[in-house]
């Protein structure tokens, strides 16, 4: 049995240990475009401030399993999901038993005047980031379009590297869609408090150049910043080309069934590049998160070789950041749509911030900045869709709450039993 | 693998099941140097109390376990004996364990920004916290025997009650 899996990130290496997990025996192939081993793409960000850290590659787990055969610098022209086999771009023909697309997404860029050339950058590989790193070395101000949470973390490296960092974002506060206006309040004094300058509700319009030089960046309200190195943290967008030309069913996302299964036969996908259901409201998503990834790989991986688990969706918020020795976790709902029946509990005590989003019987989102212990209670809770109005009272405090919870079903058993 | 059970109707909630942790993950070994240790150790598991009920939460070794997965920087990993370990120099602190962790039992030390959880005592042959535990609410032992032991006890009941 040969199964190939196509990218080398959190989604194709999870899938390729579920693969060995279950059949020992069968041929495992990994196709990536990338010229270097698997990395942890999260870390990335701690290249602009240090080194190249030697963990940033996968390790080998003591007692793992046998080798993969891992093809590095590879780009997939096309896949015949009849003939099941693909073809490389250098001609190379490839035929699989059962085929993975874990190809991610990539870095959307700015579609502005100017945006080509020198001075700008995403941050999604390891290239971007040691592109970066070394643009932060010689340039003094940085302008990052985007206060998510790949800009957050940029503009913090930055700043961290002695660079004037400037924020422009559209939204009227921090990370929009993870935090609700009073995070983003605590966490906006916080980032300003460090030297980072944030401008809310505009938007870049272009980049003014001077041959290939960045002169500066122009804002919809006629500012223009001064600025050298420019980063981009837009958002992403799902690799699916390869599926759509293969006649895959394909949205945002590549399109699954609940056992990570495309529209084409012995073809599986997982990671970045799925549109999967969301966990808490049943709408559909595009993932991006490396949590994740790893789950629908591993999912994905036992399926191919053999298994029926059934992948319950993901998280669309699942987010832990620290901002200048501030823990944040934001999960689930934690910016309420209009309509729907929810109530909220919020507590503020100075830089200590915790909202909790109930709807009917059961939570739906929460977000903590300060005191994150056991919040992962929260996440338990949430994706277990538990019954806790009764005990709600008591969740100010997660395992205390877990704990309660817990209890109450204990008596629920045991009265059963009796 | 061996496990760590929890019989509840016999936990008393003098938690030296946590003070045995912490000492037993101290440099000193002992408890009156270990409070004065910087970092001040820390247990790993919790006894909470819940509707009059004292629960012991432990770190269950999940497999899967949503830590593992979530571990953005490759500083988990599990062990010949199963349980999920912190690998040395390798964690971030990004809390992404303890955002994930439906037990809420991984712990954050603030000191070297890294994450605690339970090691189930790899250098012991009992874990701290069962060895401490002055009710035997605690069992360190397979899940088979732990079975028999409860069905054997469930047929002694059943048998008096059919007299």
């Amino acid at each position: 049995m040969r199964y190939v899996i196509i990218g080398n990130g959190a989604a194709g290496n999870a899938a390729a240990a579920a693969i060995r997990t279950w059949d020992p025996m069968g041929e495992v192939l990994i196709f990536t475009d990338e010229p270097q081993p698997a990395y942890y793409r999260p870390l990335i960000t701690n290249l602009i401030e240090e080194g190249l850290p030697e963990d940033i590659f996968f390790q080998k787990e003591p007692g793992s399993p046998p080798e993969v055969d891992l093809q590095l610098g590879k780009r997939i022209a096309g896949l015949d999901a009849g003939l099941k086999q693909l073809t490389l771009q250098d001609g190379m023909i490839c035929a699989y038993d059962r085929l993975l697309l874990a190809t991610g997404a990539s870095a959307i860029l700015p579609d502005i005047p100017g945006w080509q050339g020198p001075g700008t950058h995403v941050l999604r590989t390891l290239a971007d980031a040691q592109a970066l790193a070394q643009a932060a070395r010689e340039g003094k101000n940085a302008v990052i379009i985007g206060a998510g949470r790949v800009g957050l973390k940029a503009a913090l490296a930055l700043r961290h590297r002695g660079l004037e960092v400037t924020l422009v974002e559209q939204a009227l506060y921090l990370a929009p869609v993870q935090f609700d206006e009073m995070a983003g309040e605590i966490l906006g004094k916080t980032l300003e408090a460090v030297g980072i300058r944030l401008i809310f509700n505009q938007t870049v319009t272009a980049v003014r150049r001077a041959g290939d030089r960045i002169i500066g960046l122009a804002l919809a309200d006629g500012r223009v910043l001064e600025a050298e190195v420019v980063v981009a943290a837009v958002g992403t967008r799902a690799h699916v080309e390869l599926a759509r030309k293969a006649g895959l069913a394909v949205n945002q996302g590549i399109l699954v069934d609940k056992w990570l299964r495309t529209s084409a036969p012995d073809i599986y996908a997982a990671g970045d590049v799925v549109e999967t259901t969301d966990i808490v409201t049943g709408q559909s998503i595009v993932s991006g998160l490396w949590t994740n990834a790893v789950e629908m790989g591993r999912i994905a991986g036992s399926n191919m070789a053999g298994a029926a688990i059934e992948y319950p969706g993901a998280f669309a918020v699942l987010n832990s950041l620290e901002v200048a020795g501030i823990p944040t976790v934001a999960m689930g709902l934690t910016n309420l749509p209009a309509g729907g029946e929810y109530q909220v509990y919020q507590s503020r005590r100075g830089n200590n911030y915790r909202k909790l989003v109930f709807q009917e019987e059961i939570l739906v989102g929460a977000l903590l900045v300060g005191d994150i212990d056991g919040a992962g209670v929260y996440a338990g809770l949430i994706r277990g869709k538990a019954k806790i109005r009764k005990i709600c009272g008591e969740l100010e405090h997660p395992r205390s709450g877990l704990a309660s919870w817990l209890s109450s079903r204990i008596s629920k058993a045991e009265r059963a039993a009796c | 693998m061996k496990e760590l059970f929890v019989r509840l109707d016999r936990c008393q909630g003098c938690r030296s099941c946590q003070l045995a942790c912490a000492v037993a993950h101290s440099r000193s070994k002992n408890l009156f140097a270990a409070i004065s240790e910087t970092p001040v150790p820390r247990y790993r598991l919790f006894i909470e109390r819940g509707q009059g009920l004292n629960v012991p939460l432990t770190c269950r070794q999940c497999d899967p376990a949503p830590c593992l997965d979530a571990c953005i920087a490759g500083a988990l990993y599990r062990d010949e004996r199963g349980v999920v370990q912190r690998r040395e120099g390798s964690c971030v602190g990004c809390w992404t364990c303890i955002m994930i962790c439906p037990y809420g039992v991984v712990g954050r030390e603030k000191e070297r920004k890294i994450a605690v959880k339970c090691d189930r005592c790899p250098d012991l042959e009992v874990p701290a916290c069962v060895q401490a535990c002055p009710t035997r609410a605690l069992i360190y032992g397979e899940a088979d025997s732990f079975g028999a032991d409860i069905r054997k006890a469930a047929a002694g009941v059943l048998a008096r009650a059919a007299e």
